[in-house]
């Protein structure tokens, strides 16, 4: 039974330590874990996140390039990259977040449940994997970029009525 | 050998099954289920000979599973495959009535250091 009472949350060490036996068990390959973020803020990152809640809550996530999940999932599902389907890649990417949120759980030592993993392909849209972009349209406002898009659920449907109106030209 | 790899992750039941190959042990005969409950059904239509289930699943979770394999009467070799393996949860997996706990990341050592013991 846990004795603890007092959350102990993984240190940066600990953390990278739990990351690089995923690496090293499922993907067959060494990890290089650092503290600085790669200064490349145009990527479209996905995100994949489990939550710990109970007497400590919080999140593990992990975010990647579209790249680099495509890579976690072609070396655990032992295929080439170009061969992942988009299931796959949130399949893969989704399982890491939550083998290194297990061991995080392990670590805190207090009662915790963990949740099921989720996964957003493109941080941009914080929809499903499953869903579609139907249409977008961009703007700048005080030399801010905004971008507002509409997305549908499930299969593509050539069926969907569109409303008739005057094109969005380039902003 | 009949076995049940209940996972909801497919990479992880493949990645199982793969673990299991490696050690060395027979895996032809092998269901697939994606959920508690697919296991629970697998188990008491096709009589397998071992079930390596995750815990945190959608639908039936790996320990309401067991319990269910255990309250219909099975008594068949249940191991739980999990990213958790805190002392907590090895005790209420043993309660429940299984053999052991796998935590993720594992490897085939891993698999025989647990298995050998169980299996033939």
């Amino acid at each position: 039974m846990i004795e603890a009472t007092t959350p102990c949350l993984p240190s940066h060490e600990e953390l990278a330590e739990l990351v690089e036996d995923v690496w090293r068990s499922f993907l067959d390959d060494e990890i290089v874990v650092g503290l600085e973020a790669p200064d490349d803020p145009d990527r479209t990152l996905m995100v994949a996140w489990v939550s710990i809640t109970g007497e400590w809550t919080g999140h593990l996530q992990v975010l990647t390039t579209r790249v680099g999940a495509e890579g976690i999932a072609s070396a655990m599902f032992q295929m080439e990259p170009g061969e992942v389907s988009s299931e796959e890649v949130a399949d893969a990417f989704g399982e890491i977040a939550n083998m290194v949120g297990g061991g995080v759980k392990g670590m805190v030592g207090v009662h915790t449940a963990l949740s099921l993993p989720q996964v957003v392909l493109d941080s941009r849209a914080l929809i499903s994997p499953e869903a579609h972009q139907h249409s977008s349209i961009h703007a700048i406002w005080r030399g801010e970029p905004l971008e507002f898009s509409l997305w549908e659920r499930g299969e593509k449907n050539e069926k969907t009525n569109q409303h008739n109106g005057t094109a969005v030209g380039g902003v | 050998m009949r076995i049940v790899v209940a996972d909801d992750s497919t990479v992880m039941r493949r990645i199982v099954i793969r673990t299991l190959r490696q050690a060395g042990y027979d895996c032809s005969d092998v269901i697939q289920a994606a959920n508690g409950q697919e296991a629970y059904e697998a188990v008491i239509n096709d009589d397998p000979d071992l079930v390596l289930s995750d815990w945190n699943m959608p639908e039936m979770t790996g320990i309401e599973s067991l319990r269910a394999i255990r309250e219909a009467g099975s008594e068949v070799l249940f191991g739980f495959v999990t990213s958790e393996g805190s002392a907590e949860m090895r005790a209420e997996a043993v309660a429940a009535g299984a053999a052991f706990l796998i935590a993720k990341p594992f490897n085939s050592d891993t698999f025989r250091d647990v298995l050998d013991e169980f299996v033939a």
